[in-house]
């Protein structure tokens, strides 16, 4: 196991509540983990907690078997995105370079290589000499991510690193993620306001309401279309559906057409039509 | 992990690039005008001792005039409360407390390339001010003399000159201080108001021996009529105000390191 959290709250000295309530949840290498909740859920502060930006109010958090309270320097194995920051009075460039100083790279050549190997990967090669005041929000978002990926880190963690893209923006991210994680074994966690956005990435889904984890599992969409017909017509067959007493079971939305035009052709009264969404989706659209 | 020197380096590179740091340049307006004044014989320069200026003289008067301009001490304040502050409230300290976990590395990094940069500029100050001095204001031979130093006025004037930079340093360590739990403009208006206070105490009979301002207003005034009284009196004020730095200093490593960030 690569990252496990024990039992993690964190309760902030502002606050009477628990920004974070007993969080427990194992990492493997390779895995990319969409962590989703409404703001204030504490999505930032798990992020936060891991990367030693808030101290932890009770519980342990352990990276390849070492409590990282007390093996602070192992989270410089991490890369982070976390409120995308910058020294603004900087180029890109010039930004970059000091996070490679911070990581102990002293080497000129190896510096200039690492900043245009991952503001190759970001795009933003071409606007390395430009000052950070002047980007756009996206562009923000993209150098952001380029200093969580500099120096091949073992995990990453981003926290909304596709707020503010453009839709190839995103597409780029979610593709860099995907193949961080499956060909290189990268650990990724990642949030998002977004449920459909972290689904297509993620191996397993986390969500947190108000400090407390709900739901920790595989993303799958169990969504089920359910037509209720008329008791006297159950005689009525068709191929991949599953009937259950008077419902017609169908799972893929394209399947609900043909039950549908076979149904009306047999002139079988619909008495309802329901969609059953997954724990997960209920969960997400009762925000 | 990274060695103290690299993240110094760092801080300094950040350091370089502040416009703080350019406003403090602007400290050579004072040598400066003061000098093409004299040279030019303005009536707005007015001269009123009894003794003639000499070039030591002339630097450390030019230093008195900077302290006096309270300006710079609020702009070693913003530099100081900015370069700590100013990260906290961008978020932008994240990039460096993730890859450098021991916090306190980070602040003595901060501050140590603050002190050099300050260091820096007064010595900057002061070569300009002698060349000004040599090439202005020695013209003016009713004020001027070509002497570089006097051996009786020598001990006051370094006294004065370490005691002005020193006060620039625990200004940088007290505002840096106050900016671990303040927001930097906040910290910074706290900071000016401490300032006026303690030179208001300086003012006052009983009080006026707790105030660091005190004993620097006594070693400006030169009244001294022995090297010995103005030495106890250069100890005190050196005593007091390293006292106060290294206080500013521990205090806030310790809240930096304890507090979220």
């Amino acid at each position: 196991m690569l990252l496990k959290f024990n039992n993690v709250t964190k309760i902030y000295k502002s606050s009477t509540t628990k920004a974070l309530d007993n969080f427990s949840t194992n990492i493997r290498s390779g895995e990319v983990i969409g962590l989703i909740g409404k703001n204030g859920s504490g999505k930032t502060t798990l992020m936060n907690c891991l990367t030693n930006n808030i101290h932890l109010t009770s519980g342990e958090i352990f990276y390849k078997g070492k409590n990282l309270m007390e093996n602070k320097d192992e989270i410089s194995e991490f890369g982070v995105l976390i409120e995308s920051a910058f020294v603004d009075y900087l180029n890109a460039s010039q930004n970059l370079e000091l996070l490679l100083l911070a990581e102990g790279l002293s080497d000129t050549k190896e510096i200039k290589e690492e900043i245009e190997r991952v503001l190759s990967l970001v795009g933003l090669v071409n606007r390395k000499h430009d000052y950070v005041k002047n980007f756009s929000f996206g562009m923000k978002q993209r150098l952001g991510l380029a200093q969580a990926l500099l120096r091949d880190k073992r995990v990453l963690i981003l926290d909304e690193p596709l707020v503010g893209l453009d839709v190839i923006g995103r597409k780029l991210v979610k593709d860099l993620i995907v193949n961080l994680a499956k060909k290189e074994g990268k650990a990724i966690i990642f949030s998002d306001h977004n449920l459909n956005e972290v689904k297509d990435v993620c191996d397993r889904i986390i969500y947190i309401e108000d400090g407390i984890k709900v739901f920790d599992d595989v993303f799958d969409d169990n969504k089920r279309y359910i037509v209720q017909i008329d008791e006297s017509s159950m005689t009525f067959e068709s191929e991949n559906t599953q009937r259950i007493d008077d419902c017609i079971v169908v799972k893929e939305k394209e399947q609900l057409n043909e039950v549908m035009t076979k149904i009306v052709q047999q002139g079988i009264p619909i008495i309802d039509i329901k969609v059953n969404e997954s724990s997960l989706m209920e969960l997400f659209k009762g925000e | 992990m990274v060695n103290f020197h690299t993240v110094y380096k760092i801080e300094w590179k950040k350091i370089i690039k502040r416009r703080e740091l350019i406003a403090f340049f602007t400290m050579i307006a004072i040598p400066l005008l003061y000098s093409l004044g004299a040279y030019f014989e303005s009536s707005i320069i007015v001269f009123n001792s009894d003794e003639k200026e000499y070039a030591g003289s002339f630097v450390v008067n030019m230093l008195i005039f900077g302290k006096m301009l309270f300006i710079y001490f609020l702009i070693a304040a913003l530099f100081a409360t900015k370069s700590l502050g100013g990260e906290i409230e961008n978020r932008s300290i994240l990039l460096y407390t993730q890859r450098i976990p021991n916090r306190a590395k980070i602040y003595r990094a901060k501050l140590i390339s603050m002190y050099s940069a300050i260091i820096s500029i007064i010595i900057f100050y002061s070569i300009i001010s002698l060349i000004l001095y040599y090439v202005f204001v020695l013209h003016r031979e009713d004020i001027a003399t070509k002497q570089f130093l006097r051996a009786d006025e020598f001990l006051n004037l370094l006294y004065i000159g370490v005691g002005i930079t020193f006060l620039y340093l625990f200004v940088i360590s007290f505002s840096m201080m106050l900016s671990t739990f303040l927001k930097s403009n906040t910290a910074t208006i706290l900071f000016c108001l401490l300032f006026i206070i303690f030179t208001f105490i300086a003012e006052f009979p009983g009080l006026k021996y707790i105030s660091f301002e005190y004993y620097l207003g006594e070693l400006i005034e030169m009244n001294f009529t022995s090297s010995f009284e103005l030495t106890k009196v250069f100890l005190i004020y050196v005593t007091l105000i390293l006292v106060m730095t290294i206080a500013s200093n521990r205090i806030g490593i310790h809240l930096f390191k304890r507090r979220d960030l």
